[in-house]
C-alpha cells in the first residue's frame, strides 16, 4: 500500500544519494581489497590478491584474528543467556522495579566508552588481568549483554504469557515450560541478539586499545594501531573479510525472518 | 487480565543477578576513578578541576566536541528525516531494499568504515580526483586530517542510528489524520508540517539526542580521521593515560564527559516526562 | 446427543473419580497492595459440578480461578481438591486442566503435539499419546486434525483444541477462562451446547469464569456470582434468576427494574410469604420485564401486586415487543411480550393508560447494595 507522498520530486535523487553516501565505503573497501598497488588507489589499476595473501601468511594477524574470533565466540556464549536471563527478570517484575534494572542494564550502551575502558583498565590493573584473555571476554560480554536485552525484552514483550501458564497447568515445571514454550516462541529475538553480541566483541576497539594486548591481541585492536602508523591495505583484505562476516550473519538472521513470516502468512 | 509470572513468593531479580554484575564490573570502576579524580597529594582536592580551568587546551577540547557534535547531529537530521520520510512513503518491497542499504554500514565495524572514509578523502583519493578532473579545483583539498573528514565519518556512523528508530516511529504515524487535514482543505505542504512533522516529533527528539549523546563520546574516527588536527575528550582521555600516566586528568575530564552526557539524558527525560503528561 | 457416561472419552469410567474430586475452598484472602481481589471467599464445588463464576471485571474471579491454577497467590486461607491441601503447591502438581481465554495453543507445535503436550511431560508412550489424543480431538468434534498448525484453524476450532487438550490427561478439575469471549455470538452459543454435551459425557468437574450472565445461566448446575472480592449469590441458575438475593444480582443477571415496594399496590398480597423484608419500607422489589401481565382496570386477585401506567411506547423488534412506559411515581417500567398476533392486537396504544400486575412468586423483595449505595439491611 503506498502512502500519500508529500512533494516527493526532490525526494527521490536525494534519497538516492544517500544511500550512495551510505553504501560509498562498501563500494570502495571491497574493490581496494583487491588491488595489486601499495598505495591507497582507487580504483584500483592492477587486480591481485596479494593483500589476503598478506593477511593470511602473517602469523601475528593470524593470532589476532583467532584471539578475535574466539572472544567474539565466548561473548555470545555467555551474553546471550545472561541477557536473556535478565530480560526474562525485567518481565516478571512489575512497576518501577522494571525499569531501573532496564535502564541500569543499557548503561555500557550509555556511557561513553572511553570511560568504561578506563575504568576496566584501571580494575584490571589491579587484578592483573590486563592483556589476559578473561579480561578480554568479561569487558566484551559486559558490552554486548544490553544488545540482547534489548532485543529479548521486545521478543517478550511481545509472547503471550499465558503459553507459559497453560503449559505450566498441563503439567510442566517451571523450567521446563521455558525450554518447551518459551524459547521457541522468542528464538528469533535470542538469534538477533547473538548476533549482536558477537558483531559487538569482533568491532571492538576502545576498550580493546586497553586491555588486549601482548599475546591476546585482539584484531581489531591491530587494524587501529596500523591505521594510525601506517596505513597499509592488508586491512583493506581485512575489512572486505570482516564486512563479509557481517553480511553473512545479517543475512542468515533476515533468511530466518523470512521464513518464519512466510510460514505465517501460507496460512492467512 | 493475566497474572504473569510472580508466584509462591519465588523472588525473580536474582536472575538479573549475573547482567547485573557484569554491567556493574565495567560500569562501577569508573565511578571509583571518578571519585578518585577530587583526590590530589593524598587528601580531597580540586586540583584536578582547577588545572583544567586553567588550561585553556582543556576548554578548547571541550568545546570543540560539543561543536563537533552539534554539527554532525545537525546534518544527521537534515539528511536523515527526509531519507526516513521517503523510505515511510515507499511500498513494502522499496522500503525494505532502503532499508537494507541503511543496514549495511550499520552492521559494518565503525573500524572499517573509518578506515574507507580516510581511503575516499585522503589527499590523492576518490573525492579529489573527481573535483581535480572536472575542473573544480586545481590543489587538492585536505578532506582527511581535518575537521571535515571527521565530521564525514561520523555522519555516516550515525545515519543509520538516526534513521532506523525515526523510521519506525514514523511507520505508527496514522496516516489517515495526514489525509484528514487533507479533506480538511490543508495543503500538502500544510499538512505535512502541521500534522506529520508533530506527531514524528518524539521520534525526532529521541533520535537527535541518541545521536549527539552517542557524537560526545567517539574515539576513533575523530583519532584516525582527524590527523592529529581534532582532539576531543575521548582522546584526551586516552592521551593522559598512555602517554602521561595521569588518572588524576584522565578522570577529571571523564567526570566532566558524564556530566554532560547526564545532564542531557536526564534533562531530556523530564522534558520528555512532561511533554507526555500533557 | 447425551451420551450414556460410561462412554468416558479415554474409555474409563468417569464415575470412579468423581468423589475424590471435590473443590473446598476456606477463607480465601488475596490483597493486592490496597486492592482487595478477594476478601473472605469459602465455596465447595460438588463432583461432577459445572460451577460458573459470574461478575464484573475486578470482582475477583479471575484471582479466583488464578488461585485454583496456582498462577495467583492467595495471602491466606485453604484450597483443597479432595483432600490434598494444594496451596502453594506449584502449578505443575495441581493436575489441573485449564482452557484460557486466549487459548493459549502452543503456535509451534502441530494441533496433535498440543493436545499430546500434557502426556507427553506425564510419560505417556508415544502410540498410547497418539491414541489418546485422537480419540480427545473426536469428542471435541475435531477428527483428523493432528497435524494441522494452530494458525490453520478458525477462532471455533481452536477453541476445541483448547478444551481437548485441557481434558486428555483426565485432571481432577478443569479451569475455564472466558474461553467463549472472544467468539462471534452464532458460533459462541453452538459452543455453549457443545460444552454442556461434553460436561455431561465426561462427568467431570468444571469451574468457569464469564463475565456473561447469559452463558452462565445456559451452562452451569449452579453459579456464584461475585462482587468486590466476594460472593454475593451462589445458586442453581433458575432460582438465581427467579430470586436473586440482591439488587446487585438482581441488576446482574438478566434485565431488571428495582422499584421500591411503595411504588406499587400491595394491598392484595400475602406479606407473610415475602420474607423478613416485608415490613422494610426501603426494599426493592424486582421487576422482569416479562413477568408483568398486562390487565384489565378492575382486576384483582390475591397474590398480586400491581401498578397503574401510562404507555410511552410500543417497540417492535421482531421475536418480541417491548412496551414501554411511566409509573404514576415516575419510574420507567418495560413490559415484554411475544410478538404474535394476539398478544400485538391486545397491545395498548401510545399515551394510554396500562395497569400491570405481578404475582408474587415471580419477585422478591431486596435490599440495595449496588456500588455507591450502603446496604439498608444486613
Amino acid at each position: 500500500m503506498r502512502r500519500p507522498a508529500i512533494g516527493n520530486l526532490w525526494l527521490t535523487p536525494f534519497a538516492i544519494l544517500v544511500v550512495l553516501f551510505l553504501l560509498a565505503p562498501v563500494f570502495v573497501v571491497i574493490p581496494m581489497s583487491f588491488s595489486d598497488s601499495n598505495y591507497l588507489q582507487f580504483p584500483p589499476q592492477v587486480w591481485s590478491l596479494r593483500w589476503y595473501h598478506s593477511y593470511f601468511d602473517a602469523a601475528e594477524w593470524m593470532a589476532a584474528t583467532r584471539t578475535s574470533l574466539l572472544a567474539a565466540s565466548c561473548t555470545v556464549l555467555l551474553a546471550t543467556p545472561i541477557g536473556f536471563l535478565s530480560a526474562f527478570a525485567i518481565r516478571n517484575m512489575r512497576g518501577k522495579a522494571a525499569a531501573v534494572l532496564f535502564g541500569f542494564l543499557l548503561l555500557p550502551q550509555v556511557v561513553p566508552v572511553i570511560l568504561l575502558a578506563i575504568g576496566v583498565f584501571f580494575i584490571y590493573i589491579r587484578l592483573r588481568i590486563v592483556d589476559s584473555f578473561l579480561g578480554i571476554v568479561l569487558a566484551h560480554t559486559a558490552l554486548a549483554v544490553p544488545f540482547v536485552v534489548t532485543t529479548v525484552s521486545a521478543g517478550l514483550k511481545r509472547f503471550d504469557f499465558s503459553l507459559d501458564q497453560a503449559a505450566r497447568s498441563l503439567g510442566a515445571s517451571r523450567f521446563r515450560a521455558i525450554f518447551d514454550v518459551m524459547l521457541p516462541q522468542i528464538r528469533l529475538s535470542l538469534f538477533a541478539g547473538a548476533i549482536f553480541a558477537f558483531v559487538t566483541s569482533l568491532d571492538e576497539v576502545v576498550v580493546s586499545l586497553f586491555i588486549a594486548g601482548g599475546d591476546n591481541t585482539v584484531l581489531t585492536r591491530k587494524m587501529f594501531l596500523a591505521l594510525r602508523d601506517q596505513v597499509d591495505p592488508t586491512i583493506a583484505a581485512i575489512s572486505t573479510l570482516l564486512i563479509v562476516v557481517s553480511v553473512i550473519a545479517v543475512g542468515v538472521f533476515m533468511l530466518a525472518v523470512q521464513r518464519d513470516n512466510r510460514r505465517r502468512e501460507e496460512n492467512i | 487480565m493475566a497474572i504473569a509470572g510472580k508466584s509462591h513468593g519465588v523472588r525473580i531479580w536474582p536472575l538479573a543477578a549475573p547482567g547485573i554484575a557484569l554491567v556493574s564490573f565495567v560500569v562501577l570502576p569508573f565511578l571509583w576513578l571518578g571519585g578518585l579524580s577530587f583526590i590530589a597529594g593524598g587528601e580531597i582536592s580540586l586540583a584536578n578541576y582547577t588545572r583544567m580551568i586553567e588550561n585553556s587546551s582543556y576548554q578548547a577540547i571541550i568545546l570543540r566536541t560539543l561543536q563537533l557534535s552539534a554539527i554532525v547531529t545537525l546534518v544527521v537530521i537534515v539528511i536523515g528525516y527526509p531519507t526516513a520520510y521517503y523510505i515511510n512513503t515507499r511500498s513494502r518491497i522499496a522500503a525494505t531494499f532502503l532499508l537494507g542499504c541503511v543496514a549495511i554500514p550499520f552492521w559494518t565495524s565503525l573500524l572499517v568504515r573509518t578506515y574507507a572514509w580516510m581511503v575516499i578523502l585522503q589527499r590523492n583519493g576518490i573525492v579529489n580526483g573527481w573535483l581535480q578532473d572536472l575542473g573544480l579545483i586545481e590543489r587538492p583539498l585536505r578532506l582527511s586530517n581535518s575537521f571535515l573528514g571527521t565530521s564525514v565519518g561520523m555522519i555516516h556512523i550515525m545515519l543509520p542510528f538516526f534513521i532506523f528508530p525515526l523510521y519506525s516511529a514514523m511507520k505508527q504515524i496514522d496516516m489517515d489524520l495526514v489525509r484528514a487535514a487533507r479533506g480538511l482543505g490543508a495543503s500538502r505542504t500544510n499538512a505535512f508540517w502541521q500534522i506529520f512533522v508533530p506527531l514524528s516529533g518524539p521520534g525526532l527528539f529521541a533520535g537527535s539526542l541518541l545521536t549527539f549523546v552517542l557524537c560526545l563520546g567517539f574515539y576513533v574516527t575523530p583519532q584516525l580521521l582527524g590527523g592529529g588536527n581534532v582532539t576531543v575528550i575521548s582522546m584526551k582521555i586516552q592521551e593522559n593515560i598512555t602517554n602521561y600516566s595521569d588518572w588524576g586528568a584522565a578522570s577529571a575530564l571523564g567526570v566532566v564527559l558524564l556530566v554532560i552526557v547526564g545532564v542531557l539524558l536526564f534533562g531530556a527525560s523530564r522534558l520528555g516526562a512532561r511533554l507526555g503528561a500533557q | 446427543m447425551p451420551a450414556a457416561r460410561s462412554t468416558g472419552i479415554n474409555g474409563r469410567l468417569a464415575e470412579g473419580r468423581d468423589l475424590a474430586a471435590v473443590v473446598t475452598i476456606s477463607h480465601l484472602v488475596k490483597k493486592y497492595g490496597a486492592f482487595t481481589a478477594l476478601s473472605d471467599v469459602s465455596l465447595t464445588v460438588g463432583a461432577g459440578e459445572f460451577l460458573t463464576l459470574l461478575g464484573p471485571s475486578g470482582s475477583g474471579k479471575t484471582t479466583l480461578l488464578m488461585s485454583l491454577a496456582g498462577f495467583a497467590d492467595p495471602d491466606s486461607g485453604s484450597i483443597r481438591i479432595g483432600d490434598r491441601e494444594i496451596m502453594g503447591v506449584e502449578p505443575h502438581k495441581r493436575n489441573i486442566g485449564m482452557v484460557f481465554q486466549s487459548y493459549a495453543l502452543f503456535p509451534h507445535m502441530t494441533v496433535g503435539e498440543n493436545v499430546a503436550y500434557p502426556l507427553k511431560l506425564r510419560g505417556v508412550g508415544r502410540a498410547d499419546r497418539e491414541d489418546r489424543s485422537r480419540r480427545v480431538l473426536s469428542a471435541v468434534q475435531m477428527p483428523g486434525y493432528e497435524n494441522r498448525r494452530i494458525d490453520q484453524l478458525s477462532g471455533g476450532q481452536r477453541q476445541r483444541v483448547a478444551v481437548a487438550r485441557a481434558i486428555v490427561f483426565e485432571p481432577d478439575i478443569i479451569l475455564m477462562d472466558e474461553p467463549l469471549s472472544a467468539l462471534d455470538k452464532k458460533l459462541r452459543e453452538e459452543l455453549q451446547i457443545e460444552l454442556k454435551h461434553l460436561h455431561r459425557r465426561l462427568g467431570s468437574t468444571i469451574i468457569y469464569v464469564t463475565h456473561d450472565q447469559k452463558e452462565a445461566l445456559t451452562l452451569s448446575d449452579r453459579i456464584a456470582v461475585m462482587n468486590r472480592g466476594q460472593i454475593v449469590q451462589i445458586a442453581k441458575p433458575q432460582e438465581m434468576y427467579e430470586h436473586p438475593a440482591s439488587a446487585f444480582v438482581a441488576d446482574f443477571i438478566g434485565y431488571s427494574l428495582l422499584l421500591p415496594i411503595a411504588r406499587s399496590d400491595s394491598s392484595s398480597v400475602d406479606k407473610s410469604q415475602l420474607g423478613a423484608l416485608a415490613d422494610n419500607p426501603y426494599a426493592l422489589l424486582v421487576v422482569r420485564p416479562e413477568k408483568l401481565d398486562i390487565v384489565s382496570e378492575d382486576h384483582r386477585q390475591p397474590g398480586h401486586f400491581y401498578f397503574t401506567s401510562e404507555v410511552k411506547d410500543v417497540v417492535y423488534q421482531g421475536d418480541i415487543v417491548m412496551v414501554y412506559a411511566r409509573l404514576k411515581s415516575g419510574e420507567d417500567i418495560v413490559v415484554r411480550r411475544d410478538s404474535r398476533f394476539a398478544t400485538l392486537q391486545a397491545l395498548p396504544r401510545g399515551g394510554s393508560p396500562m395497569r400491570l400486575a405481578l404475582h408474587q412468586s415471580d419477585t422478591s423483595l431486596v435490599t440495595d447494595d449496588r456500588a455507591g449505595v450502603a446496604p439498608l439491611a444486613s
